[in-house]
């Protein structure tokens, strides 16, 4: 067993999501789309990869327009493991998209790491004419407003390209012009050491689905890009197959969080709120939140 | 045909999307024309939150002469000319309380941060005080003017696109008192 545990935790979902955006080329398809976070605790510590959306911002527009349901609080989602928001120490923010980045406020106690780059193309791009507003859809300023606070606070630290041990076994790698500016993905070296056979990654939005990194014919396996790239598509095929290196080949230990069959791959629950956790792995001597 | 759509040629899906709203005539004039100046506004406040954001990171491009604050200064200007011809209405004179007090806060929150004395992170901080309210103030106008969102989730990777075509908007009651 490892150091960590790793958990998918579901937070909302839209039942019929275009998966063009997930997978490019796959139009005139429609598929589940989760809307979740990551959960990483072991040794003592408390961490996540991504905080999803506050609905108090914008839940009503994106359950009306968009189709988002059963949205639950940091509060609810975590409680269904056993942690509180206040306990996380660590957000490691895969970008700056409100779905991962909202609500950031719900963590009192916890420090974000985030790609510089992330932050600073952010700028440049508010800074183009009108007719570039594509670069900067879907992240919210107010976010951004909520990020000075934590930087006032001392509470957000700005990453330039890789941070190895963040926390022990604990890696952050740049994604740079993927589907973001300044994406990033995270390395857990379960074992800690960095020959640990036991990786996995979290992938943020660079992958979406299961077939980014198969391809849609199993006898001929192929890296797909998502749908939905401000950098270039040429840069996510590279990050796929740099993902999938990493971990051995193993492409199932690249974990893709909007991935709504996520929970058919590794062991899983509905709770009562009618959302998933997904258990990716369970740390040594800690207890199982599926089960 | 609508009255209003007379005087709109080729209207854009946002316009149409106004249009369709369950509001009064003269409220949907008034929400048709605070588009522009709303969107003005709400770059201004995010130019702004840029600079402040790369001040509070520590970078050195994040000081009071980053050339992104000229271009929030023009967006503010022209928000400002916009409302100034902009009709409004009885049923809308609430809303239009918001935007203005968000368009006064965040002029405020601008000449905080550039003005000779904001040399001093005080005055970073004080702008951000500003700049909150005046986000806030903008959140508020913004849940009860149809077509003035403050983030653009259409080319998000959230939206079940279909959706958001031909929608209908019902205002919600706003509070009159403060």
């Amino acid at each position: 067993m490892g150091i960590y545990s790793i958990w998918v935790l579901e937070y909302g979902y839209t039942s019929n999501f275009p998966k063009g955006v997930a997978l490019h080329g796959a139009f005139n398809e429609n598929a589940r789309f989760s809307y979740a976070y990551v959960l990483i605790k072991g040794n003592g510590v408390v961490a996540m990869v991504d905080v999803g959306f506050d609905n108090a911002a914008y839940g009503k527009e994106l359950h009306d327009r968009f189709g988002v349901e059963n949205w639950k609080s940091p509060h609810e989602v975590l409680g269904s493991c056993g942690v509180c928001p206040e306990d996380v120490t660590h957000v490691f923010v895969t970008h700056a998209h409100f779905d991962h980045l909202g609500a950031s406020d719900h963590f009192p106690n916890a420090t974000f790491y985030i790609q510089e780059r992330e932050l600073t193309k952010w700028v440049w791009a508010i800074s183009l004419d009108r007719k570039f507003r594509w670069l900067t859809a879907a992240v919210d300023p107010g976010d951004i407003i909520r990020a000075i606070n934590l930087a006032q606070q001392g509470r957000l630290v700005c990453i330039d390209g890789v941070r190895e041990d963040v926390l022990p076994g604990i890696d952050l790698y740049p994604a740079h012009d993927t589907h973001t500016a300044g994406s990033q993905y995270v390395q857990i070296r379960n074992e800690g050491g960095h020959a640990s056979g036991d990786r996995w990654i979290l992938a943020g939005d660079l992958v979406y689905c299961f077939e980014n990194l198969t391809g849609t014919e199993e006898a001929d396996p192929a890296y797909v890009p998502i749908g939905l790239a401000m950098g270039s598509q040429t840069n996510l095929l590279l990050i796929a197959d740099e993902m999938v290196r990493k971990v051995g080949g193993e492409a199932k230990r690249v974990i893709p969080v909007h991935e709504a069959r996520l929970k058919d791959t590794f062991p899983s629950r509905l709770t009562e709120a009618g959302l998933h956790i997904t258990e990716v792995t369970l740390g040594a001597g800690q207890t199982s939140c599926v089960r | 045909m609508n009255a209003l759509e007379l005087n709109v040629e080729s209207p854009s899906e946002s316009v149409r999307g106004i249009m369709n709203a369950d509001m009064d005539n003269g409220s949907i004039a008034y929400a048709i024309g605070m588009q522009q100046p709303f969107e003005c506004l709400q770059s201004a406040a995010a130019q702004l939150a840029g600079v402040l954001i790369l001040a509070a990171t520590g970078s050195r491009s994040g000081s009071p002469d980053h050339p992104i604050l000229a271009v929030a200064i023009g967006n503010h200007q022209q928000a400002v000319d916009g409302m100034g011809s902009v009709k409004v209405p009885a049923e809308s004179r609430h809303r239009h309380l918001h935007v203005k007090r968000a368009s006064s806060l965040i002029a405020d929150a601008i000449l905080t941060f550039r003005s000779v004395a904001a040399r001093k992170q005080s005055n970073a901080d004080a702008a951000l005080v500003l700049l909150v309210r005046a986000w806030n103030e903008l959140r508020i106008a913004s849940l009860s003017l149809p077509g003035c969102g403050l983030v653009d989730f259409r080319q998000s990777c959230c939206a079940e696109h279909q959706k958001s075509i031909g929608i209908s908007f019902t205002a919600p009651a706003i509070q009159t008192r403060q």
